[in-house]
């Protein structure tokens, strides 16, 4: 099975010491890659096999790594968009996260290298700003999924995440 | 536009904030010096006319019994409220200004948090409205913490993070009325110097939580801070430059919080833990 291409359009790439921040501009999400994901996306060229690759991370990364862990990283990379092909159907020979945890638990250090892709929606302006007074709840109708509950015919407040039915 | 240019306007101010020009015109001079003390700190008075954004206060006078006029507020050429009550009127364009300003700065990255100075550095409380943010950071200023912002985390291009000292809004339990309180009454002054980030907290409070900090890798730091960050989306690339340099030496953390109190000293412990002070 051949790699899939790495999707390098329309993203912004900042590469840290062990990860890789990612912003997707097309959907406005965010993501960062631990550092066998990012291996894994930076080899993603269309051209090499899952084998071949495999090949290379147990000489580069680790000599008892597993093909599955490559498979687990192309699964995570796709639910997350940034391949290509997003319909490719991984082999069977892919295990389950539960089941490759279970078997690499086994091997000492190996569970370091399981890949992981963490992803935010990137908030809007008006998600990541405060609702500081309660007049401005009221007139900023952009407010009320922040500290307003619209309970029609009278907003509510919110307080800790719940309406507690108190006119605001 | 040229509808409300034709309304009359007879006073307003301009100023400039972190790199945006904005102004405020208004048909009734006596509420400039309120208007004043919406503009935030560290901006400059701007002699231009011109401006980037043009906010309009239209307020309601009296004018024949049974009457109501109403206070419109503008925002450029779109209505933001349409009040009987001016408070309202006033509440919303100090909220908008401030958003405006944190979406649209050039020169600053502003994310939404809390933010205190501890032995010349910072500690950093990303979070949304109602993860008790100012409550944290009036605990901390009860320990002895210097005051920086409860509102906006204000970070240069070099991950320093800036002073935007505004008055705490505290939110009083049970409902959504909040009192601004001046970082004095805590016995803490405001910083005046940026700050180097020693420590992220992701925290929200739960009751009768245990405080079980995990710690977070540089790259969930960076996501952490940008779920919270006013530009994420104009400013992508400038937004993950700045705050990947805002965690370079930063101890980035996360746990449910315990009462701020006893939150507050463990973070001021943590802080001794993770290095030298300057």
């Amino acid at each position: 099975m051949k790699l899939p291409r790495a999707r390098r359009d329309k993203l912004v790439i900042e590469n840290l010491p062990e990860e890789t921040l990612i912003y997707d501009l097309e959907r406005d999400k965010a993501h960062c890659l631990n550092r066998t994901a990012t291996w894994v996306w930076q080899h993603c060229d269309g051209r090499t096999t899952v084998r071949q690759l495999s090949a290379r991370l147990r000489q580069e990364l680790h000599p008892q790594a597993e093909e599955e862990l490559i498979f687990l990283a192309l699964e995570k990379l796709r639910k997350a968009r940034l391949v290509e092909d997003t319909t490719m159907r991984i082999g069977a020979e892919f295990q389950s996260r539960r089941q490759l945890t279970r078997r690499i638990a086994v091997i000492g250090g190996l569970s370091l290298l399981l890949p992981a892709v963490v992803s935010i929606v990137a908030p809007t302006a008006v998600a990541a700003a405060s609702c500081t007074t309660a007049a401005g709840c009221l007139a900023d109708p952009r407010n009320i999924n922040l500290c307003c509950c619209d309970v029609s015919p009278r907003k509510t407040c919110r307080t800790n995440g719940k309406c507690t039915g108190n006119a605001c | 536009m040229e509808k409300i240019d034709r309304l009359g306007w007879t006073d307003g101010i301009s100023f400039s904030a972190f790199g945006v020009r904005l102004g405020i015109r208004l048909n009734d001079g006596s509420l400039l010096d309120r208007i004043r003390t919406f503009i935030p700190p560290g901006s400059k008075p701007a002699n231009s006319p011109v401006v980037d954004h043009l906010y309009s206060l239209m307020t309601g006078r009296e004018t024949r019994a049974k009457v109501r006029r109403f206070n419109l507020l503008y925002s450029g050429a779109g209505r933001l409220a349409r009040t009987l009550d001016l408070e309202e009127a006033l509440a919303a364009l100090e909220s908008d200004l401030g958003l405006y300003i944190a979406e649209f700065a050039r020169q600053r990255l502003f994310v939404h948090a809390g933010v205190v100075g501890w032995q010349g550095k910072a500690i950093v409380i990303p979070g949304r409205s109602f993860s008790g943010k100012s409550t944290l950071v009036a605990a901390l200023l009860r320990a002895g913490a210097v005051y920086y912002s409860d509102e906006y985390a204000v970070f240069d291009s070099l991950g320093r993070v800036h002073p935007f000292p505004r008055p705490l809004s505290l939110r009083s339990k049970g409902d959504c009325s909040v009192a601004h309180v001046p970082s004095e009454s805590f016995g803490s002054s405001a910083g005046i110097k940026p700050l180097p980030v020693a420590l992220v907290v992701g925290s929200d409070y739960a009751p009768n939580a245990k405080w079980r900090p995990r710690t977070l890798s540089l790259g969930q730091g960076v996501l952490l801070l940008l779920n919270n960050t006013v530009a994420a989306r104009n400013r992508p690339k400038a937004a993950l430059a700045t705050l990947r340099r805002v965690v370079s030496d930063a101890k980035i953390i996360r746990s449910k919080r315990p009462e701020a109190e006893k939150t507050a000293e463990l973070l001021l412990q943590a802080m001794l833990a993770t290095g030298r002070p300057e």
